[in-house]
């Protein structure tokens, strides 16, 4: 099977799973006693906000690849260099899906729209610093745009523990960790298969957008190469 | 689904208005980045492949 047939097949099994996933959420799971319906957020709040802290590493990873063989080994370097890119914009659209449903979270379950508390600023940050990554993916025209952008990677990747144990570390606005958070933590059990399942989609749809997202890096690096031979091709049929 | 999630959720007694419509916010939210960005990736990737075919200048 070709991976264009293996990526359509993917998306399909993917959106089921979405599907399934939303129909526990909204249908199955119980409203929450204190929060109402509103609650019902959790369910693609809390994987976005995972995905969000692990596409992060993905792009670190790729970048870390990407400096080490770029002058040994240049063309394994562009596939660590579409996977960075791909990975960011990734981790941009579910640190934004996460900022906005908490902001509206926020605003029905504690009357205010935001806090600069530790895990929201700290997770600000985050967004920022890949806005800046894809910016000078964007906007830079150095010839050195993508060491510029490994760097940024570098600068997400030390942010992201500092999201993920802001809430253990400081006393903030934003509740106290729901997993892996002590004996009091975790949700009722009639509300995990909802979570899981939306957790596997999510993960499975992030996994989806990277592979579409670097097939797409793969193809510009491939028409900027043949766009390149042909000027080389130009220029010495023009000597001769 | 908006409409369905208007309709068809059950009512909590927990609930308001405001809570309401901010859930059904966030589903949209949701649901117009994820598959905006997979749209318009998916865009630019049938723009790339339909211009592959012409010699570059």
């Amino acid at each position: 099977m070709g991976m264009r047939k293996l990526l359509w097949l993917w998306m399909a099994l993917t959106l089921g799973v979405l599907v399934y996933g939303f129909y526990l959420a909204i249908f199955v799971a119980p409203a929450d006693a204190e929060q109402g319906n509103v609650f019902r957020i959790f369910f693609y709040h809390v994987p976005s906000a995972i995905m969000g802290l692990v596409f992060p590493y993905v792009n670190f990873i790729a970048a870390l690849f990407y400096l080490g063989l770029r002058r040994r080994n240049p063309l394994a370097a562009d596939k660590a260099d579409a996977l960075a890119l791909a990975a960011a914009e990734v981790a941009l659209v579910f640190t934004t899906i996460c900022l906005a449903s908490g902001m509206l979270w926020g605003r029905a379950a504690w009357g205010i729209w935001w806090a600069w508390d530790a895990r929201l600023t700290s997770l600000l940050l985050l967004w920022l610093l890949y806005v800046a990554y894809l910016t000078v993916r964007r906007f830079s025209s150095t010839g050195q745009t993508q060491t510029l952008a490994a760097i940024i990677s570098v600068f997400a990747a030390v942010d992201v523990p500092i999201v993920y144990m802001s809430i253990r570390w400081w006393r903030t606005q934003h509740p106290a960790p729901v997993f892996f958070g002590g004996p009091d933590s975790g949700v009722d059990p009639s509300m995990m298969p909802a979570f899981l399942w939306n957790f596997l989609g999510w993960s499975m749809w992030g996994v989806f957008l990277v592979s579409l997202r670097y097939g797409l890096e793969r193809m510009r690096q491939a028409r900027a190469r043949s766009i390149a031979l042909h000027a080389v091709e130009a220029g010495l049929e023009g000597n001769a | 689904m908006i409409l369905a999630l208007a309709l068809l959720l059950p009512y909590s007694d927990a609930d308001t208005a405001m809570s309401i419509r901010h859930l059904e916010l966030s589903y949209a939210a949701v649901l117009i980045i994820q598959f905006g960005y997979a749209g318009y990736v998916m865009w630019q990737r049938w723009k790339l492949r339909s211009s592959s075919n012409e010699r570059p200048r």
